[in-house]
C-alpha cells in the first residue's frame, strides 16, 4: 500500500513562495486580459487615493492649526461676552487698558500680551515697502512660538526695535541677516526710524500669527494718535499665560471686577462676562462662530469638510466599480477556481488569492496615487491664496496608517465577495460547464446604482453651483461694484488736495469723500425708536457718496451739500431699516441714537449687502460728515475706461504722496473672493463629476456585457423566434434603465439636500438647486449612459443568433 | 484500492427527488483500467465525482485505500485529493492565463514540493508527453491533441495513484483520441490505476473491465475477454 499523500515528506517552509509567486502571474495576465478595466478601475482609486490625500492634508492644516505654540495649552484669551436685547455674543476683544490691570492685579496670569494690527508703508532708502505690522507686548515671544533666525526676541521691550519675518526681510533688504539695519515706518505724513531687532522663521499658514512684522505696543499710540493706555473704549486683543490650571477659575472671577470699567464709559455695550477663552481650538471658533478678533482664523468648515465628502464619494464609487468589475472577471475565471479545487486547493487559499488580487491592483492604485495626490494638492493649492499645503508621509505615522487603512479598506470591499462568493461553488459543476455566472445579482445592481447616485449627486452639485455663480453675479448688492476705486488718505485736506487733482480727468465721472464705506470699515450702535432698539450698521459720508456708489434713493432725498443741520440730525437709511421698525413711512421718523442725539430719517436708499452674500443683511443707517474726517476718496468712471482711470488715480497720488505706496483698489477686487469660492467649488464639483461619471459609465458597461454574455441564448432563441434588434435592446436595457431611475431619485434628492447644506454654510444668499438643475443632470447622466452602452448592445441584438445558440 | 458499498446519490431540488446512483456496489483493485459507461444520464460522471472525491455521497460507503472517505469534509477531501488522484477532463480544464509549464507545475504547488524537483518532475513528464517544446506556450496556442497530452501530464506530474479521465476523448478527432488513449493504457501498464468514463466502445476496448451503468445502477461488469465490440 502506498502512502496516501506521496509527497508529504517533501512539505517545506520555504515553497510558500512559488504559489505566490504563481497567484502574481495569474493576477498579472488576467489583468493583461481585461486591460481596459483594469486600467479604468486601477486609475479610478488612483483619483480616489488621490483625493484622500488632499483630504487629509487639507484636514490636517486645520488640525495643526496654532499647535506649534508650544505653550498653546497655558494660554488663554481674555474675551468679552455682550448682553444686548436678550441675546450674548463672544467678541475676541477686550478694552486696552485691560493689559497693564491684569498684568499689576493678576500675578497668577504669568505673561500677557495685547495685540493690535495695523498696515503701514515701510521704507529703507527711497524705496516704499507696503507691509501689516502687529503692536504687541514684551511678553508676546515668551508665549508664542517664533523661531529666531537673528537677533534676540527679548529685545521686544526696546520701542524703537521692529521684529520682521525672513519673507518682508528678503523684500525690504535682500536678506535675514539685517539685525541692526534702519528701518522707516510711515505714518501718514511723519516718518519714525526703527532699528531691525530680529529676524524670525515666517510662521507657517496655519497659525493665527501671520504678520510680517511686529513692535513694542507703545508704537500703537504714535499710530492711532487719540487713544491713550487709560482708554476703556478701545479696544485690544489679549492673551494671558496661565502655567498653573488650577488658577484659571480664580483668574476668571477677579476678572470680572473689571466689567464695570467699560460698562461705565459704554453703555451701547454692556459686556457682561471676560472669559478666558482657550487659544487651543480657538481659530476654529472664531471661524464657525463668526468671532471678531484680530488674528487669523481657520479655514471655513465648509472648505474643511467639502473635500473630505468628495474625497470618500470619490472612494467609494471606485471601490464599487472595483468591485463590480471583480465580480466580473472573476465570473471569467471560475474554470480556474475548478481546477484549483480539483487540484486540492482549500476555498481559503481561493479566498486568499482573490483577496489579494484585489490588494495587489490597490496596491497599484496606491502607487499611483501618490503621485496623483501631488498633482492634485498642486491644483487644489493653486484654487486658495491664502492655504498650500504640503505632503509629509515620513514623518507621518498617522498618515501611513491612514494610506494602509484606505488599502485595506478597499481591497476588503472590492475583493471581499468575488473572494468569498465564487470560492463557494463546488468545482463539479464549474468544470462540468453548468454553472454560468454573469449577469446582474441584488448586490451588483444595488452597487451600480450608488455608483450613479452619487455621479448625480456630483452632477447635481456642479450645476447648481455654477447656477449660483451667475445667480451671485448678477444679484443686485446696492450700490455700484464695477466701476469704483477707493483710494485711502490720512485726513481731509489730503483728500482735497487728491480730489482737486483727480477732477481734472474728464473719464471720472464723480469723486466722493467718507470717513466710512460699504466693504471697508463701518461701525455698529443701537438706535432707539420708541420702545424698540436694534443695533445697526453706521457709515459716515460725504457729499456725492450716494451718487458715486451707486446708492439708489427709493424715498426721500440725498444730504443737501454743508448743511449743518443733515451734519447734526439728518440720516439715511437703507430698506431693511425700515422693515425692521416696522416703518410704512419712514420719512421723518425720529431715532434716538446714543440715548440722547435725535436722528429724522430724510431718505431711503435699496438694501445694500454691506459683506456681500456672505453674512445676512444688516439694517443701515447712513450719516453725513465734514470734511476733515475723509478718509476715502472714492471715484466712479466708466467700467471700459477704469483701468485708465486707476493709472492715472496712481500717477497723480505719487506726485501728491510721494512717501507712501498708492493704496488705490478696485472695489469688485474687495469682493472677488466670494466669486473665487463660487468658482473654486464649481472646478471642485466638476472635477468629481467627470471621474464620477466616468466610473460609473464603466461600471454600468461591464454590467451591460455581463447580462449580455449572460443573455446571449435567450437573445437568439428570440432572434430565431423573430424579435427585432429594438425588441432585443429592450430586453437587454429595462433593468438597466429601472436602476438608473432609482439612481437619479436618490441622487436628486441627495443632491438637494448637499447643495443646500454645502451653500447654507458659506452664504447667507444663495439659489440652490432648481427644476433645471435636476433635469438637466439626469439627462446628462442618461446621454452618458447611452453613449457608452450604446455600441455593446446594438451588436448585440445584431448578432446573427447561430453563434450563440451553436454555443449553448 | 477503491471500494463502494451500496453507494447511493440522490440530488433533491424543491420539488424533485432525483436518484443518480442506487446502490452501486463496485471494487477497483490496484493497477486496474476500468471504463465505465451507460446512456446519457446514468450516473456515470456522478459516479466519476465521487470516487475523485469531488462530490460526497448520500448514502452507503466509499473506501479509498484503508480509509472511509464518504462522510470526509470537503477539507480532508482536498487534501486526499493532493498528489493521490489525477483528473482528465473532456474538455481539458487548462488555467488560460498559465503556459503549458506552469499548468502542470500547479499540482506540485499545492504539494509544496521544493522548485529544483517540481522543475525536475515537470520537464520530465513533458519530454515524456511529447509536448516540452511547447512548454512556454498558453493553452489557446495548442491544438485539442495537445491540450489533452498537457491535461495528462497534470494529472501524472503528483505521481498520483489513481487518474479518473472523464470522456477524454470526447473533445478529439479519432487520430489524437487514439493517441490519449495510447498514453492512458501506457500509464495503467506502468502501475497506474485508470478509471476512465466513456461513449466510446472502441475507447473502453483499452480497459480491463467494463462497467455498464443504466439509471444508477450497475447493470453488467464485462472483463476484457467477452468484450463485444
Amino acid at each position: 500500500m502506498q502512502p496516501l499523500i506521496r509527497d508529504g515528506s517533501l512539505i517545506t517552509n520555504s515553497t510558500l513562495n512559488p504559489m505566490i509567486k504563481n497567484y502574481l502571474l495569474i493576477t498579472l495576465r488576467s489583468m493583461m486580459k481585461n486591460k481596459l478595466f483594469i486600467l479604468i478601475n486601477v486609475f479610478g482609486l488612483a483619483i480616489g487615493i488621490g483625493c484622500c490625500i488632499v483630504a487629509y492634508f487639507n484636514w490636517e492644516f486645520d488640525t495643526i492649526f496654532n499647535t506649534h505654540h508650544v505653550h498653546a495649552d497655558k494660554i488663554y484669551r481674555v474675551s468679552q461676552v455682550r448682553e444686548f436685547e436678550g441675546t450674548e455674543r463672544l467678541y475676541g476683544y477686550t478694552s486696552l487698558p485691560m493689559g497693564p490691570t491684569v498684568r499689576q492685579n493678576i500675578p497668577d496670569a504669568e505673561k500677557v500680551t495685547r495685540l493690535n494690527r495695523s498696515w503701514s508703508n515701510f521704507k529703507v532708502e527711497d524705496n516704499l515697502f507696503p507691509g501689516g505690522i502687529a503692536y504687541v507686548d514684551p511678553d508676546f515671544f515668551e508665549m508664542f512660538s517664533f523661531e529666531f533666525i537673528h537677533g534676540q526676541p527679548a529685545d521686544l521691550k526696546d520701542k524703537s526695535k521692529v521684529f520682521l519675518s525672513d519673507e518682508q526681510a528678503k523684500r525690504l533688504f535682500g536678506s535675514t541677516d539685517v539685525v541692526g539695519k534702519q528701518l522707516t515706518q510711515v505714518l501718514g505724513t511723519e516718518l519714525k526710524e526703527f532699528t531691525v531687532g530680529g529676524v524670525f522663521k515666517k510662521q507657517p499658514q496655519s497659525s493665527s500669527f501671520r504678520f510680517q512684522a511686529y513692535m513694542h505696543f507703545d508704537n500703537f499710540f504714535d499710530d492711532a494718535k487719540d487713544v491713550k493706555e487709560t482708554d476703556w473704549k478701545t479696544w485690544t486683543t489679549m492673551f494671558v499665560m496661565i502655567p498653573n490650571p488650577t488658577r484659571v477659575n480664580a483668574i476668571h472671577k477677579q476678572l470680572q471686577a473689571y466689567r464695570e470699567n467699560n460698562n461705565k464709559v459704554r453703555e451701547d455695550f454692556i459686556v457682561k462676562e471676560y472669559v478666558l477663552d482657550p487659544f487651543v481650538g480657538m481659530a476654529q471658533r472664531d471661524e464657525i462662530n463668526d468671532t471678531w478678533n484680530e488674528t487669523w482664523d481657520a479655514n471655513p468648515r465648509s472648505a474643511v469638510y467639502a473635500p473630505t465628502i468628495m474625497a470618500v464619494l470619490v472612494l467609494l464609487i471606485a471601490c464599487f466599480n472595483m468591485t463590480n468589475t471583480s465580480i466580473a472577471i472573476s465570473s471569467r475565471r471560475l474554470k480556474e477556481i475548478g481546477i484549483r479545487k480539483v487540484m486540492g486547493s482549500m476555498r481559503a487559499q481561493l479566498i486568499v488569492q482573490f483577496i489579494g488580487e484585489t490588494m495587489f491592483i490597490c496596491f497599484l492604485s496606491l502607487v499611483i496615487g501618490l503621485f496623483l495626490g501631488e498633482v492634485l494638492l498642486n491644483a487644489w493649492n493653486s484654487l486658495w491664496e491664502e492655504m498650500k499645503l504640503t505632503s509629509h508621509y515620513i514623518d507621518n505615522p498617522g498618515f501611513v496608517l491612514f494610506l494602509v487603512a484606505v488599502l485595506l479598506f478597499t481591497g476588503l470591499i472590492a475583493g471581499s465577495y468575488p473572494a468569498f462568493y465564487i470560492s463557494s461553488f463546488e468545482p463539479v459543476g464549474i468544470l462540468k460547464g453548468k454553472l454560468k455566472l454573469g449577469g446582474t445579482n441584488l448586490f451588483t445592481r444595488v452597487l451600480l446604482c450608488l455608483q450613479y447616485a452619487i455621479s448625480l449627486l456630483a452632477i447635481v452639485c456642479s450645476i447648481a453651483f455654477y447656477q449660483n455663480s451667475k445667480y451671485q453675479r448678477d444679484f443686485d448688492l446696492g450700490f455700484n461694484e464695477e466701476s469704483v476705486i477707493i483710494a485711502y488718505v490720512e485726513n481731509g485736506n489730503e483728500y482735497e488736495t487728491y480730489r482737486n487733482a483727480l477732477v481734472q480727468n474728464k473719464d471720472i465721472l464723480s469723486v466722493a469723500g467718507s470717513k466710512h464705506s460699504i466693504f471697508s470699515q463701518r461701525y455698529k450702535d443701537p438706535v432707539k425708536y420708541e420702545s424698540k432698539q436694534f443695533e445697526v450698521d453706521i457709515i459716515d459720508v460725504g457729499d456725492d457718496y450716494l451718487k458715486t456708489m451707486g446708492l439708489t434713493l427709493t424715498e426721500g432725498r440725498d444730504f443737501q451739500k454743508d448743511s449743518e443741520t443733515d451734519r447734526k440730525e439728518s440720516v439715511i437709511i437703507t430698506q431693511k431699516m425700515a422693515d425692521i421698525f416696522k416703518w410704512e413711512k419712514p420719512l421723518g421718523k425720529e431715532i434716538l441714537w446714543h440715548d440722547t442725539v435725535k436722528l429724522y430719517v430724510v431718505g431711503v436708499v435699496k438694501d445694500v449687502y454691506t459683506v456681500g452674500l456672505w453674512a445676512q443683511m444688516e439694517p443701515m443707517m447712513i450719516r453725513y460728515t465734514n470734511k476733515e474726517q475723509y478718509t476715502h476718496v472714492i471715484v466712479n468712471a466708466p467700467i471700459e475706461k477704469l483701468t485708465a482711470v486707476n493709472a492715472f488715480m496712481e500717477k497723480e497720488w505719487k506726485q501728491i504722496f510721494p512717501n507712501r505706496l498708492y493704496n488705490g483698489r478696485y472695489l469688485y477686487e474687495e469682493m472677488k473672493e466670494a466669486f473665487t469660492v463660487n468658482d473654486n467649488i464649481v472646478k471642485m464639483f466638476i472635477f468629481l463629476g467627470i471621474v464620477a461619471m466616468i466610473l460609473s459609465a464603466t461600471g454600468l458597461f461591464t454590467l451591460v456585457s455581463l447580462n449580455i454574455i449572460k443573455k446571449m441564448k435567450e437573445i437568439g432563441v428570440r432572434k430565431v423566434l423573430g424579435a427585432s434588434i429594438v425588441n432585443i435592446t429592450r430586453i437587454i436595457n429595462t433593468e438597466f434603465v429601472i436602476i438608473l431611475l432609482i439612481a437619479s431619485v436618490l441622487g436628486c434628492a441627495l443632491g438637494y439636500f448637499m447643495v443646500d447644506l454645502l451653500m447654507g454654510s458659506i452664504w447667507d444668499y444663495y439659489q440652490s438647486t432648481t427644476m433645471i438643475t435636476f433635469i438637466v443632470s439626469i439627462v446628462v447622466m442618461f446621454v452618458i449612459s447611452a453613449v457608452t452602452i450604446g455600441y455593446k448592445v446594438f451588436s448585440a441584438a445584431s448578432m446573427n443568433p447561430v453563434n450563440t445558440l451553436r454555443d449553448e | 484500492m477503491i471500494k463502494l458499498k451500496n453507494l447511493e446519490k440522490v440530488y433533491t431540488t424543491e420539488e424533485v427527488e432525483t436518484t443518480a446512483l442506487n446502490n452501486i456496489n463496485l471494487e477497483i483493485k490496484e493497477g486496474e483500467f476500468v471504463a465505465i459507461m451507460g446512456p446519457s444520464g446514468c450516473g456515470k460522471s456522478t459516479l466519476l465525482n465521487i470516487l475523485g472525491l469531488l462530490d460526497n455521497p448520500s448514502g452507503g460507503e466509499y473506501y479509498f485505500g484503508e480509509h472511509e472517505v464518504a462522510k470526509y469534509s470537503e477539507r480532508q477531501r482536498a487534501q486526499l485529493r493532493k498528489g493521490s488522484i489525477g483528473f482528465v477532463f473532456q474538455s481539458f480544464n487548462l488555467i488560460d492565463e498559465l503556459t503549458v509549464f506552469e499548468n502542470v507545475e500547479l499540482p506540485l504547488l499545492y504539494m509544496k514540493v521544493p522548485a529544483a524537483e517540481r522543475k525536475q518532475r515537470v520537464e520530465e513528464v513533458l519530454e515524456r508527453m511529447n509536448i516540452m517544446h511547447r512548454r512556454n506556450h498558453f493553452p489557446q496556442q495548442l491544438s485539442g491533441g495537445q491540450q489533452q497530452r498537457v491535461a495528462i501530464s497534470r494529472a501524472i506530474v503528483a505521481k498520483p495513484r489513481v487518474i479518473l479521465a472523464d470522456e477524454p476523448t470526447g473533445n478529439l478527432d479519432s487520430a489524437n483520441g487514439e493517441e490519449v488513449m495510447k498514453l492512458l493504457s501506457q500509464l495503467n501498464e506502468e502501475g497506474t490505476t485508470i478509471v476512465m468514463v466513456t461513449h466510446s466502445p472502441y475507447d473502453a476496448n483499452y480497459a480491463h473491465r467494463i462497467v455498464n451503468l443504466f439509471d444508477g445502477k450497475v447493470v453488467t461488469e464485462n472483463i476484457k475477454e467477452h468484450f463485444h465490440i
